[in-house]
């Protein structure tokens, strides 16, 4: 039952005219919520857009015959927009270098959850340290050092192996289950970057969960990426599209996979044999 | 000395052929028979001072035609924007010509309508000059602006196929 045949059948058991405009209006702040998301933030910039209004004003004075006025308008518009532009490589390469970072950021956490720090002495500190140096090129803008640090952190701990931990899966819907621990696969690969990939090994005796009911959490929204991201589903948001394309049946808009509610069973298929059962909770 | 000084001849020459055979006759009737001589001369000058009339008359519409020409062309180049003041001094000739003929004040008539006529085709080229000058520049700021669009597309491509799915 996908979530909107879910919430028009709620709707008509509990048949009250207030509990309908709530779900309306929460609909519609998702709607709205998704749509000011999907705005082009980069197309926002002010240089950008004021660009184009030079460029209007600009046709605009030539059509009327005043030249040198539409001259001095495209000359302002070129070079707004060719600042505009540089902004938006900048955004990009903070962009890359934050994303480079939180890999970096949770492949330490993974480390330290496998106890690191003691199993891997030698390059652990190291770690550390070019993790914070990674921090603080972020921080003073310099997007492409902070990258390198971070990759370089990445490559420093690209060996550290999860420590065999017992791991309970429970099978819809009586067993509670337990968050296994697997070691993370290789994070997203960011825009015009290249990592080479490290696979990592899945436990053996891990069972994954075959179900994921979408939540609803406010600081970090559920969607196909962040799902996939999670470490009992792929731990690689980049597989999101083989979640939408198992499930995109279940959802509102089967051609919007930008749009999933709360409450959702999602089903989890098994991308290399891996055994899969029950559903996930936290 | 008067019509050869502003070349009205050409544009007279029948009246101005006449007023000349007229002369020629009281030159030569001047030491015969006084009277006709000086019949021959009345006859003369009220033909040269149609000569200078009609030479004028011609002469003028001609220039003004020719200002026509160039306000038109100014027109078509927009200079009445493009090169506002050059264009205004040359509005302000060729009214001023049209006043001067007007008052029968020809040769001032003829300065004015030539004045114009230059000033007409000197705002048109610098009008001209102007709209290539922009259109380099809108040239520039289209691509420079097409050239940004595309990259903050394929910029944003990159950043929503992640950001996207991560709504």
């Amino acid at each position: 039952m996908s979530c909107s045949e879910r919430i028009s059948k709620r709707s008509e058991r509990i048949n009250k005219p207030s509990v309908k405009i709530i779900g309306l209006a929460l609909l519609l702040m998702l709607f709205a919520s998704i749509s000011v998301s999907a705005q082009n933030s980069l197309f926002d910039n002010p240089k950008y857009r004021r660009a184009l209004d030079l460029q209007r004003m600009s046709k605009a004075a030539y059509d009327s015959g005043d030249y040198l006025v539409a001259g001095t308008y495209a000359q302002e518009a070129e070079t707004l927009s060719l600042a505009a532009r540089e902004e938006a490589e900048t955004q990009l390469q903070k962009w890359i270098a934050n994303s480079w970072k939180n890999r970096a950021a949770n492949r330490i956490a993974f480390g330290e959850k496998v106890r690191a720090p003691e199993r891997y002495p030698d390059i652990w500190p190291q770690a550390q340290e070019v993790y914070a140096l990674a921090q603080s090129e972020y921080e003073a803008l310099r997007f492409t050092q902070s990258t390198e640090a971070s990759k370089k952190v990445i490559e420093l701990l690209a060996d550290i192996k999860a420590e065999p931990a017992p791991v309970a899966v429970v099978k819809q819907p009586e067993i509670t289950p337990v968050e296994p621990t697997p070691e993370p696969k290789p994070e997203p690969e960011p825009v015009a970057e290249v990592l080479p990939p490290t696979p990592a090994p899945a436990p053996e005796q891990v069972i994954l969960p075959a179900y994921y009911v979408v939540r609803l959490i406010e600081s970090a929204r559920d969607c196909f990426w962040r799902i996939a991201e999670y470490p009992f589903v792929y731990g690689d948001p980049l597989k999101w599209p083989i979640l939408y394309q198992t499930n995109k049946d279940k959802i509102p808009q089967p051609d919007n996979p930008h749009l999933i509610l709360p409450g959702m069973v999602m089903t989890i298929p098994p991308l290399e044999g891996e055994k899969r059962e029950g559903t996930w909770k936290e | 000395m008067y019509i050869a000084k502003h070349g009205l001849e050409s544009y007279a020459p029948e009246t101005f052929g006449k007023a000349e055979e007229l002369f020629r006759m009281a030159q030569s009737e001047a030491g015969k028979d006084r009277p006709v001589a000086a019949t021959h001369i009345v006859e003369a000058l009220a033909l040269y001072d149609a000569t200078i009339k009609e030479g004028f008359g011609k002469k003028i519409e001609e220039k003004k035609l020719l200002a026509d020409a160039a306000r038109a062309r100014a027109d078509a180049e927009k200079a009445k924007v493009a090169e506002k003041a050059g264009y205004a001094a040359a509005e302000a000739a060729y009214s001023d010509a049209r006043k001067f003929f007007t008052s029968s004040l020809f040769p001032e008539a003829l300065a004015g309508y030539e004045k114009a006529t230059a000033g007409f085709d000197e705002a048109a080229k610098i009008a001209a000059e102007r709209r290539v000058a922009a259109e380099v520049a809108m040239e520039r700021a289209n691509q420079a602006i097409r050239s940004t669009e595309e990259r903050l597309n394929a910029i944003d491509e990159e950043i929503s196929k992640v950001d996207g799915a991560a709504q």
